[in-house]
């Protein structure tokens, strides 16, 4: 199944503003957490601990994307997120599923790895192998009627089955970073899909690499 | 190709200045292996590896950690020692399951069962887990549900 399937729901290209970066998104998944701003046409957190959460409810089978503009510096330490089938959203106990690409510190080099976020209680459930990012990057996640996808550039890098939150719900982006992280997203897609099969018994046939070569 | 049983521990590294949790032997394969899991009562997964001989073998010496020496889940327990059914119980046990449960639905020797009926059979129930900040722990307090993946899932994700 090809990766992106839905569109772009923002652009980005506008006037500093934020956050949130527009009336589209609430701040934030995690209402802990700081939110994101709009920053010269490219979405940036407005604190090391951010999100902004895409305001409509969407059903089930889920994607969100976006595309890479910034990279973490040379010394930074962080991760940017992605988030699907959020539940309790923009409220201290989120729960859903989280796309997290972890930069270890040295040039943009890092992992991919899928948690589940059981109300503040995060359960990994997929790490990826070594690798690095480039400018321009397409990065997202899909949960495949159960199946939690993870892909790159339209290549899916990890993927894990997981029903717990395989329900309604809401997507969103962020990140979670030291000072020196640097992140910034553009042209943001995302939606929902019509053929939910809440059946774990029919679900696509798994690539279940728990890590991958980069 | 391997079975295991094994806990999940705790990770505070990652996360929004709240606990990770991730299962031992799923960090303990490498690059190029294979792995799938389920996660069971217990603060523990049933978790299926391929990797080398040297890694499976290192995974089986994980604390905590049971190696189920059956591939498939046809196969028959008619083989294991008194100590290897005994031991199946006792994990079963420990993971919360009653001795009436287990008595229930393995009323016979558990040689005359297969690896699927015992896995199937631990991956019953689960529990959601949540993270209590006030006492920092992450804890398993929440009523039973079905796991968030299946054993036949698993079993089939690769061979």
């Amino acid at each position: 199944m090809p990766f992106p399937e839905t569109p772009i729901i923002d652009t980005c290209v506008r006037s500093n503003t934020g956050p949130p970066p527009s009336a589209d998104w609430i701040s934030s998944v995690d209402s802990d957490h700081g939110g994101m701003k709009i920053v010269s046409n490219q979405m940036a957190p407005d604190a090391g601990v951010a999100s902004a959460m895409w305001i409509p409810v969407l059903t089930a089978k889920q994607e969100i994307y976006f595309t890479l503009k910034a990279f973490p510096s040379p010394s930074g330490v962080g991760s940017f997120e992605l988030h699907v089938n959020v539940q309790n959203g923009d409220t201290p106990t989120p729960s859903g599923y989280i796309m997290r690409f972890w930069h270890s510190g040295t040039g943009g080099a890092g992992q991919f790895e899928l948690d589940r976020n059981d109300a503040g209680a995060m359960t990994r459930l997929v790490t990826s192998g070594g690798l690095t990012l480039a400018l321009n990057d397409v990065c997202g996640i899909r949960n495949d009627n159960g199946v939690l996808r993870c892909h790159r550039n339209g290549i899916e890098i990890i993927s894990a089955p997981d029903v717990a939150y395989f329900m309604a719900g809401k997507i969103g982006i962020g990140t979670l970073n030291d000072n020196s992280f640097l992140f910034r997203a553009s042209d943001i897609g995302g939606g929902s899909f019509p053929d939910v099969r809440p059946n774990l018994m029919i679900f696509p046939k798994p690539k279940m690499r728990a890590r991958v070569e980069a | 190709m391997a079975w295991y049983i094994a806990p999940y521990v705790r990770d505070d590294v990652r996360g929004h200045g709240q606990p990770s949790r991730f299962c031992t032997a799923r960090d303990g394969v490498g690059g190029s292996d294979f792995y799938a899991s389920v996660e069971i009562l217990g603060n523990y997964a049933i978790c299926k590896v391929r990797a080398n001989q040297a890694t499976l073998d290192a995974l089986a010496a994980l604390p905590n950690v049971d190696r189920i020496p059956k591939n498939r889940l046809d196969d028959s327990l008619s083989d294991f020692t008194p100590a290897q059914k005994l031991r199946m119980r006792d994990i079963a046990l420990g993971l919360g399951y009653t001795l009436q449960e287990i008595n229930a639905r393995f009323p016979n020797d558990l040689g005359t069962y297969t690896l699927g009926d015992v896995l199937k059979f631990l991956a019953k129930r689960w529990k959601r887990p949540r993270y209590n900040v006030g006492t920092d722990e992450i804890l398993f307090d929440t009523p039973p549900s079905d796991p968030p993946s299946t054993v036949e899932w698993v079993a089939d994700a690769f061979s």
